[in-house]
């Protein structure tokens, strides 16, 4: 049975979520519990008077039964168990996270996945800019797991990403792998023109049929090579909203960013590149 | 040939106390895919030429079984290969050789770990990537991490590392028979029949041996020579095992994963020398007096 969280507060400021996690409270009573202290604009509050709480952690399974566009922070260094939001979710999920689960039935703000470095993070809907990004003051974003997200994201999404896998469902804003350094990054969807500028390393595959690439990607030729097919059965396994019947058939590989080492990757359908096709 | 008609062995078929030595080995399990069956057969095949005994060769290695393309990694047709060697470093370095001169060379291949990564791993795609020359890439995907090296046909992918375990070696079956060619028939039989067993290889060529071996030699250089005790033609110039009426002896290694596995392919082997039992005099196994290996294999107690 999962320990249960449901938002009874009205307040509109903003709740700090952080460190209330499946690993922590695994070893408190539920009187502990309530009493655990988050941020509510700027004072500290326990948790219950914003929760009602029920249920127990037997099973590492903590749910917050309600949507809180408003609550912040929710896994942030969470490294086992599974978090469930019902309901949209705000900024900084999954923040440093590094092992366990969180799944959110709804949308997520801004900054999911910072920092990430291991575990696995699923959005039902859209999320907001900077997914698996770097923490402030670092170039490294997301180091290692996997973030599905079946609807759109905002600008920068996996910006510095160093290892790891972003699935993306529908579109993707600017400045998508803007800086990666290696991981994979697959959008389903249209993305903002120049995906992947100055990107060292890593693969982006883009599945949407008109791309505009920078100048400084080069084009190698059509290609169906075998990690495309792991990648595909791996993004199947992962239930993740990407279309695997187009991994089915060659796609156009081009070599970049060339501004800087040139060793990045994007593959697209073939013929999806926008300057190609008006040539 | 006699039809296996025969119910049950016959109380003298295998020899009396007969028990084949067998002893610990770093084995790995290995898949290799291509686009098409005949290229994954070509690379298991290549990869596992001249990988007989460990007397001679870096590595006893066999084709275990064919793959469809439900059960393999990439979901391609595919081979999986068992390889045995004396350590792990050894085997490291037979298995990179073989897998960067035989399987990355083959059209359309591909190569992955066939056991859990577990505590105890071999690199291999770690070891091959450097033939990229600074362009292999490395890709981590369900928690394995994977190299991609071009190559002259796209790229050739490989698992970073392989899962080992200890396996056992030396398992055997030794069929003694008058006539050579029914000899050989029945061997032939047993040998496909343990070749159905699971976690397996018969590392021999068809998976028969001729030429068994004994420890030693008047020539100091070799480590082993020919097995004098069961050369039928050399009765009556040294000590013999063999019984008077017998022309022919072949022998059947048998490597497996497990001594579980090792014992129940014996057991399948039995089965057949069961089944066509006239056309044998007997069934043995070798053996080093218990001396060297751990594993005693006695026939009698799978019958």
């Amino acid at each position: 049975m999962p320990l249960a969280l449901r938002f009874t507060s009205a307040s509109q400021l903003p709740l700090e979520l952080d460190g209330i996690l499946p690993e922590r409270v695994q070893a408190l009573s539920q009187g502990a519990i309530e009493k655990l202290l988050i941020r509510h604009g700027n004072r500290l509050e326990p948790l219950a008077e914003h929760f009602a709480i029920s249920g127990s952690i037997d099973d590492g399974t903590l749910i917050f039964e309600s949507a809180m566009p408003s609550g912040h922070g929710i896994g942030t260094g969470m490294t086992a168990g599974v978090i469930r939001v019902v309901g949209h979710a705000g900024r900084r999920i999954g923040a440093q996270m590094r092992g366990g689960r969180i799944e959110v039935e709804g949308s997520a703000g801004d900054l999911l996945g910072q920092g990430m470095s291991g575990g696995r993070i699923a959005v039902t809907g859209d999320a907001g800019d900077h997914v698996a990004g770097p923490l402030p003051g670092s170039r490294r974003g997301m180091t290692g797991g996997v973030i599905t997200i079946a609807g759109s994201v905002g600008a920068f999404a996996a910006a510095g990403m160093r290892r790891g896998l972003v699935a993306i469902g529908q579109s993707a804003g600017a400045g998508l792998g803007y800086r990666m350094i290696a991981g994979t990054l697959v959008v389903q969807g249209p993305c903002a023109p120049n995906p992947g500028l100055e990107m060292k390393r890593g693969s982006i595959v883009l599945l949407d049929r008109a791309i505009e690439l920078a100048p400084t990607f080069r084009k190698a030729g059509a290609f169906r090579p075998v990690f495309l097919r792991l990648l595909a059965r791996e993004l199947a396994s992962l239930n993740a909203t990407i279309d695997i019947r187009a991994f089915g058939m060659p796609l156009d590989l081009f070599h970049g960013d060339l501004l800087t080492l040139g060793k990045g990757e994007i593959w697209t359908r073939a013929g999806a590149l926008a300057s190609e096709t008006q040539a | 040939m006699t039809p296996p008609n025969t119910p049950g062995p016959r109380p003298n078929l295998v020899e009396p106390g007969a028990f084949a030595e067998a002893f610990p080995m770093t084995a790995t399990r290995l898949v290799v895919t291509a686009d098409t069956p005949a290229w994954a057969l070509t690379a298991a095949q290549t990869m596992t030429g001249y990988a007989t005994s460990v007397i001679a060769c870096d590595a006893e290695a066999g084709i275990e079984r064919v793959l469809d393309e439900s059960e393999t990694p990439d979901g391609r047709p595919g081979a999986s290969i068992l390889l045995f060697a004396f350590s792990r470093d050894a085997l490291e370095k037979a298995v990179s050789n073989r897998v960067g001169q035989c399987v990355m060379t083959c059209p359309t291949t591909a190569c992955y770990s066939g056991l859990p990564a577990g505590e105890k791993t071999i690199a291999v795609g770690g070891r091959l990537r450097y033939f990229g020359d600074g362009w292999q890439i490395s890709k981590q995907l369900g928690g394995k991490r994977y190299w991609r090296i071009p190559v002259m046909d796209g790229e050739f992918l490989c698992e970073e590392t392989f899962g080992t375990v200890k396996g056992v070696a030396g398992g055997n079956l030794i069929f003694l028979g008058e006539d050579p060619r029914a000899t050989l028939a029945v061997a032939e039989s047993a040998a496909a029949a343990m070749r159905s067993i699971p976690s397996v290889i018969l590392p021999f060529p068809g998976g028969i041996a001729r030429s068994g071996s004994k420890v030693g030699s008047k020539y100091k250089a070799l480590r082993a020579s020919t097995n004098t005790a069961f050369a039928p033609m050399l009765r009556g110039q040294v000590e013999t095992t063999l019984p008077s009426s017998v022309r022919c002896a072949y022998e059947i290694v048998i490597d497996g994963l497990s001594l579980e596995a090792v014992e129940d392919a014996t057991r399948a082997g039995l089965e057949v020398a069961g089944a066509m039992q006239n056309q044998l005099v007997a069934v043995t196994a070798g053996n080093y007096g218990g001396k060297l290996g751990p594993y005693h294999i006695k026939l009698e107690n799978l019958i």
